[in-house]
């Protein structure tokens, strides 16, 4: 299957061969030290700054395979209540009112550089970890809720209902806030990759890809170099990991 | 005045004293796996006196540094200690079947971690639609 046309005109090879001689001449050494999955006892290093690019175009309107898989990665369980149940990625459908064109994404935490849940958070309990992460600390969340009304993307859910069986990777409780971790359980265990872009590329979408942003030799990094990726809400300037093709 | 203050103080003592005595409590059963390992990360007087040090301490280099080693991670206390009862079903942390429990009931002193931890060991759960 061709997943994308590269049209090979003057200004894309010039393009293409620029990147190839840049990294050609980097050195190895320093990419390879970002590669290695990092020891259980080591923190998280801030030369990694973990992002996802969003293909909109192979995104399709009917499948909702990311959210299924954050589900049940997480535990997260529905109690017939849409409006207070806790979702931590959700599928949007959104239509240009001039064209008419409609473009399916999913929306979650955008893992922002500049996050106003953590300007707002009165404990700290909102943080962005080292390499990027935005999270909730939920030995310190109060469940104030000011980060949810803060968020302009309302990737933040409260937890409203007392839980039970929860999964011993992704502890979740009544009176705090949670909102996508980009799956940091699996992150610190090497795996690299998060439940919903395992689910969309095992459905064959390839929507969803995740990696290191500050590697140039990602794959995260070069599609984003080749393509480009469009932030939402990009006059916020709040630098997102999370960005989107084909919107 | 000195009087009541050594009333308050010889009740404390009483008190002190009895809780003491309950939460030895070697009487208790501990239904371990040993198969996992064959003794605690730390020897049994410090785990019983410092458990909640150590675990609070893990919990916060998870969370904000995203260090996972197991020698005192909840997760891995659970491993170890919670085994399926007879019929097959894990202690429910409200029982004082469960380990933790067992002393915390016993000693009055109410265990938070669990209202979002899982109380037993990871199996996989069909989520509810």
């Amino acid at each position: 299957m061709k997943k994308y046309e590269i049209k090979l005109d003057r200004r894309n090879f010039l393009k293409s061969s620029t990147l190839l001689g840049i990294s050609s001449v980097a050195p190895g050494v320093f990419f390879q030290e970002l590669a290695h999955a990092r020891d259980l006892d080591k923190p998280a290093s801030s030369k990694i700054r973990w992002g996802m690019l969003i293909d909109t175009n192979q995104c399709t309107e009917d499948c909702d395979a990311c959210v299924t898989a954050c589900d049940e990665e997480h535990g997260i369980e529905d109690f017939g209540r849409p409006s207070t149940d806790t979702q931590w990625i959700r599928k949007l459908n959104l239509t240009d009112e001039f064209s008419g064109k409609s473009y399916n994404l999913p929306m979650m935490c955008q893992h922002c550089e500049n996050p106003p849940c953590v300007d707002v958070c009165p404990t700290g309990a909102s943080f962005i970890r080292a390499d990027g992460i935005v999270l909730v600390n939920p030995h310190t969340c109060i469940g104030c809720r000011y980060c949810m009304m803060a968020c302009p993307y309302k990737a933040r859910s409260f937890v409203h209902e007392n839980l039970e069986n929860q999964v011993p990777h992704s502890p979740r409780g009544k009176g705090c806030v949670e909102s996508c971790n980009l799956c940091v359980h699996k992150i610190d265990n090497g795996e690299n990759n998060t439940a919903c872009a395992e689910a969309c590329q095992k459905d064959g979408h390839q929507a969803i890809l995740f990696g290191n942003l500050n590697d140039p030799e990602s794959e995260i990094s070069k599609q984003l170099h080749k393509y480009g990726g469009k932030e939402i809400r990009s006059d916020l300037d709040l630098n997102t990991a999370v960005r989107y093709r084909g919107i | 005045m000195y009087k009541k203050l050594v009333i308050k103080t010889l009740l404390t003592f009483l008190l002190v004293s009895f809780s003491g005595a309950s939460i030895t409590h070697e009487n208790i059963p501990h239904n371990i796996d040993t198969s996992l390992a064959d003794k605690c990360v730390e020897p049994t007087e410090i785990m019983r006196a410092q458990h909640h040090i150590f675990i609070n301490q893990q919990g916060h280099d998870t969370v904000v540094k995203g260090i996972r080693t197991t020698k005192y991670s909840l997760k891995n206390c659970i491993n170890c200690h919670i085994k399926p009862l007879a019929d097959g079903s894990y202690p429910n942390i409200k029982s004082k079947e469960h380990f933790c429990s067992g002393c915390h009931i016993e000693a009055a002193a109410q265990v938070e971690c669990f209202d979002c931890h899982a109380s037993k060991p990871f199996k996989k759960i069909v989520i509810k639609k």
